[in-house]
């Protein structure tokens, strides 16, 4: 999963980019309104944490700009100011959740994983494929009843695959849904952890490469 | 079992009434008045026709009258009916009778006209009281209407610049003073709470990040302890700043004199490391300036604006800082190079939270605060952005009376970071 942090305090838009990137998240920093709405624009975000009080361009800007030009990108509207008005406002503006600061982080990340399983509506909250089961909100995989201990970028390339149900997906569309803005496009990054994240689920082999596209689930 | 009568309920003693009343009250008054002084007009005329005799003689009828064979005895008495005779002590009767008779009748006339008058004038009373008092109702409704929610609305009564046109002008200033103050308190509180749930929103974050991590190291744990402490730095500054505003505005506990040349001379000096660092040029020029307050207050002001001045300047800019007495009045001046600002925001620069720059740090709160300051000791304060950059502040404050001249200033212009 991918989301974009759109915060002008750093401090705390760092401390959040820390937490989401152990929940296996990948994440980028946009510390003003318009460097959040090219980002936005460029990469398809699955989630964008957005503080409403932004410098350069306001977040209420960022976020009816988002929400025209990228339908499925959830918003979750951050907010120091709290008052009821401000929520309807917010959600009004096309926001899809809102959360006054200061905030538990737990419930951060639970609002933002629903966020997630609300952009692709059909998506169960555990996703099935065979013998495996993959609990997104958990951080949970397993196979045949077996738990498997993935590992933070492993866990989320299996997420991306299960969740294309069998079509074959591109080691493009894995790097930018799976890695954040800092990875070196030209690594070979995603053919490790394909490899170890096979080893992992043990035989039969589920993962398959279709040469010269990328990768599906058999 | 009783049966109470059914209640009449009275009218409530409005104005309407009142009013109402009066109108009735004097033109009976008058109208009793006046017709008492015609009824005695008309009795006092019967009743004395020797006067008549007399009225004549005024008029210079009498001649006239003789003249035509019409004695004046003629108006008296029929002719030929001696004086005393039983024919004229009748004929005298009668005319008492008739004179008796129309008093009689002219009078209760008087009473039913006066009667039926004031019943029209009661009428017309009410109905011009209500007409009167219709821009009160208006003006009454509006100001119900409105309440601290709903502040825009305007009376904005129509009509001739009487009395109650200046009523309705006045509440209607009074409701724009009220609306400035209330937007003014909302966007402070907002402010407030922004700048207050921030750093509680990055302790948190802070905080629950590192401990839902069961790995977390030491130096993570550390690391994690440092930023908490900053935040909470940055809290306590907040809440100074809001406290020393807070202590401005309710104003003056102590009142000494204290002179803005010798505390604006202590300021530069102890702000000369800061100003160097800043490769800013600090001079002052500075005239014993005697004013009465509290010294902490004014200190603060001046240190404030002497900090702004250093913060955003540019490097190799310039710092001013002048005090002079001038009449009744003493003057602070500081002015200081930097970016250009907008003359618009300048003056926007003492409302609360106010920030030209977010990235510069600061609050936004040492202009307000030297604002209610200035205001709190009686004096004015005018922010300019000159064309060339950077900003100029000029505040004005009563003079202390009878300044002693046997006070001699220590310090005059000297440049500091040059020396």
């Amino acid at each position: 999963m991918r989301v974009l942090i759109a915060e002008d305090e750093s401090r705390l838009a760092e401390a959040i980019a820390r937490g989401l990137r152990r929940e296996g998240m990948a994440v980028d920093l946009a510390p003003d309104g318009t460097d959040a709405l090219i980002k936005a624009r460029v990469v398809r975000y699955d989630v964008l944490v957005l503080d409403r009080d932004l410098p350069g361009l306001h977040g209420d800007d960022v976020c009816r700009a988002v929400r025209g030009e990228r339908p499925e990108t959830g918003i979750l509207m951050l907010t120091a100011a709290g008052a009821l008005e401000d929520l309807v406002e917010g959600l009004s503006l096309g926001a899809d959740d809102y959360l006054p600061k200061p905030f538990r982080f737990a419930e951060l990340v639970a609002r933002i994983h629903a966020l997630a399983r609300r952009a692709t509506p059909s998506r169960p909250p555990v996703l099935e494929r065979g013998d495996i089961e993959l609990d997104p909100a958990r951080r949970l995989v397993s196979r045949a009843g077996e738990p498997v201990e993935l590992t933070r970028k492993e866990f989320g390339v299996l997420e991306v695959l299960m969740d294309a149900d069998g079509a074959t997906v591109s080691a493009e569309e894995l790097l930018e849904r799976v890695w954040d803005e800092h990875t070196d496009p030209f690594t070979n990054v995603v053919r490790m952890t394909i490899m170890t994240l096979r080893r992992k689920l043990g035989d039969p082999a589920v993962v398959e490469t279709v040469i010269g596209v990328g990768y599906r689930m058999t | 079992m009783r049966v109470r009568p059914a209640s009449i309920r009275m009218p409530a003693p409005t104005i309407r009434l009142r009013l109402t009343l009066l109108y009735g009250l004097v033109f009976l008054v008058t109208g009793a008045v006046l017709l008492t002084i015609g009824y005695e007009l008309v009795r006092h005329n019967l009743n004395g026709p020797s006067d008549f005799r007399s009225e004549l003689r005024r008029f210079g009828l009498s001649s006239e009258l003789r003249r035509l064979g019409l004695t004046p005895q003629f108006f008296g008495r029929p002719p030929g009916v001696a004086a005393g005779s039983t024919g004229a002590r009748i004929a005298e009767a009668v005319r008492a009778q008739l004179r008796a008779d129309a008093l009689h009748r002219l009078l209760i006339e008087y009473v039913v006209a006066l009667g039926e008058m004031t019943m029209v004038s009661v009428a017309a009373g009410w109905l011009l009281a209500g007409r009167a008092l219709r821009p009160l109702r208006d003006i009454t409704a509006t100001a119900r209407r409105v309440s601290g929610e709903n502040l825009g609305e305007r009376i904005g009564l129509k009509g001739p610049a009487d009395e109650l046109k200046e009523l309705a002008d006045t509440i209607d200033g009074m409701l724009a003073r009220l609306d400035g103050a209330f937007a003014s308190q909302r966007h402070f509180v907002a402010n407030a709470s922004h700048e207050l749930r921030t750093p509680l929103a990055i302790m948190r974050t802070e905080v629950d990040v590192s401990l839902a991590d069961p790995d977390a190291t030491v130096e993570e744990l550390r690391r994690m302890g440092e930023a908490v402490r900053e935040t909470v730095d940055r809290c306590e500054r907040l809440i100074e700043g809001l406290l020393m505003l807070a202590r401005s505005e309710a104003a003056t506990g102590r009142e000494e004199p204290a002179d803005l040349a010798a505390l604006a001379a202590d300021c530069i000096t102890d702000l000369r490391a800061r100003a160097r660092e800043a490769d800013v040029e600090a001079r002052d020029d500075l005239e014993p300036a005697w004013t009465r307050g509290e010294p902490a207050l004014l200190e603060r002001m001046i240190a404030n604006l002497v900090d702004n001045g250093i913060q955003h300047n540019e490097p190799g800019g310039y710092l001013r800082v002048k005090t002079r007495t001038v009449g009744g009045h003493v003057l602070l001046t500081v002015t200081n190079g930097g970016p250009v600002i907008d003359p618009a925001d300048a003056a926007k620069l003492t409302e609360p939270f106010r920030r030209l720059d977010r990235a510069a740090g600061g609050f936004g709160l040492g202009l307000s605060i030297v604002r209610s300051v200035v205001v709190a000791h009686g004096g004015t304060i005018e922010i300019e952005a000159p064309p060339t950059g950077g900003l100029e502040v000029r505040i004005e404050l009563p003079a202390l009376p009878q300044v002693s001249v046997t006070v001699v200033p220590k310090r005059t212009a000297r440049v500091l970071t040059q020396s």
